[in-house]
């Protein structure tokens, strides 16, 4: 565990530096060497990044925040083209996770300004303010900014999120048709990267994470219910029965708000508490249209 | 070793439930099962029983979510409605469901702020205080002008 942990967070490739180098150059234009090295210099916009630290090797030193400074001339736009330059030029222990700088793994989530987002998709606000940079709040950190999503991957795995059936379907035979409109309810919600940025920025997960599942787990779990492939709907819903899994939301919505991709696990929530309570109905699944003869 | 690490030394039954720390990460043990079928496998997993008292005949939280919500919508009727039918049955209704509808709401906040040790002896305050609540209420109702009567004076002394 730990050496994937040292693997992910050493510097970027030699070929993903040189492309880096190269997009650079392209947007600034050959500015590389004489003349307009002056104007780049005039032209500095240096930036403060405070970023938190910690080390596990040194746990009798408290957590800090170190000061960068970089010039954002000389810096690609999000936060994670930051981090990556303050790692390659300036300090290479600082330890944080990232994987595809596009929003779609989910690995860069962080606490940036206050605000849980991906860095690699959040743009360096052009002020003088410092930019401050922590891990997701009230998780337990393995290093720097990177925390330990251990709980939170045991939670998702609890709400078993596979496909489940009755009817036995041979694997690996054939399609799984579903129609268009059933297709369209998981809309909205088989988009999560499970960034885990709506669960740590939720008062209630902070108090009660061990028993609480969290906005990302839930939207999770209740997207797997309103599938219409999935016919263990009714035992689904029966495990959420209990004071803490689900009634631990109190519709306080930070999950809606920080989502990097937008989504929206408040409302994935509000509806389970509905088929719980039997208030809402399940939206019909037409189970008629499921299976591998459909077309 | 790296484990500790990453546990910052704490044992891991203090980071995550204990019904969940049996198979420890993703690829250990499961409680799941593949049942072989007529043409190949399929995975055919069944849940472990996570809350035992989870069947029908059981009060659950789902059910006491809905008597609260129930509460809180006739709440809204209630609460004008005695200003505009100013009955003793209406002081009697209003000091009944704010009284339950302040016990519920404390229950959800003790239990995100209160530490777990002092849950219970939290709550026994938290009954005590709900009772002498709605016995002051029923005694205000009973022995004084009641509480809406009480509320409009309030109200005309601005």
């Amino acid at each position: 565990m730990f050496r994937v942990l040292t693997n992910s967070t050493t510097p970027i490739s030699g070929v993903g530096r040189f492309f880096l180098a190269q997009v650079r150059n392209a947007t600034v234009g050959a500015s590389t060497t004489t003349a307009p090295e002056k104007n780049r210099e005039a032209s500095s916009r240096i930036k403060t990044v405070s970023i938190y630290r910690w080390n596990p090797e040194e746990p009798d030193k408290k957590p800090y925040l170190q000061d960068y400074k970089i010039d954002l001339n000389d810096c690609g736009p999000m936060v994670l083209d930051a981090l990556i330059k303050i790692k390659n030029e300036q300090d290479t222990t600082l330890a944080f996770r990232r994987s595809c700088r596009e929003g779609i793994c989910g690995s860069c989530s962080m606490n940036i300004d206050g605000r849980n987002t991906l860095a690699c998709i959040c743009k360096i606000e052009d002020s003088n303010k410092p930019l401050k940079i922590h891990p997701l709040p009230h998780m337990y950190v393995i290093k720097d900014l990177v925390p330990d999503f251990t709980n939170f991957y045991m939670q998702y795995k609890t709400i078993e999120p596979f496909l489940k059936r009755k009817t036995s379907t041979p694997v690996g035979d054939k399609q799984l048709y579903q129609s268009v409109e059933d297709r369209k309810k998981l809309d909205g919600m088989y988009e999560c990267i499970l960034c885990a940025c709506c669960s740590t920025s939720c008062p209630s997960y902070w108090w009660n994470a061990d028993k609480y599942l969290g906005p990302a787990v839930l939207m999770q779990a209740y997207k797997w219910i309103v599938d219409s492939r999935d016919e263990y709907t009714k035992e689904r819903l029966e495990q959420f029965r209990d004071s803490f899994s689900v009634y631990r939301c109190h519709t306080i919505m930070n999950c809606a708000e920080s989502c990097p991709k937008g989504l929206n696990p408040g409302k994935a929530i509000g509806e389970l508490k509905m088929l719980l309570a039997n208030i809402g109905s399940m939206p019909p699944k037409n189970s008629s249209t499921v299976g591998v003869e459909y077309k | 070793m790296s484990f500790a690490l990453m546990r910052g030394f704490r044992p891991l039954s203090r980071i995550v439930h204990p019904s969940l720390v049996n198979s420890y990460f993703l690829g250990g043990p499961s409680l799941k099962s593949t049942i072989p079928i007529a043409n190949g496998t399929a995975i055919q997993p069944v849940f472990s029983p996570q809350n035992p008292t989870a069947n029908m005949a059981v009060f659950t939280t789902s059910d006491h979510w809905k008597i609260e919500r129930v509460v809180a919508v006739a709440m809204l009727a209630i609460i004008p409605g005695s200003f505009v039918y100013d009955s003793a049955l209406m002081n009697y209704l209003l000091a009944a469901t704010m009284a339950i509808h302040a016990h519920w709401g404390m229950e959800a906040v003790l239990i995100d702020y209160c530490p777990r040790k002092a849950l219970p002896f939290a709550n026994l305050i938290r009954y005590a205080m709900t009772a002498i609540a709605f016995g002051g209420l029923c005694y205000f109702n009973y022995n004084d002008m009641g509480l809406t009567k009480a509320l409009k004076a309030l109200w005309a002394l601005h």
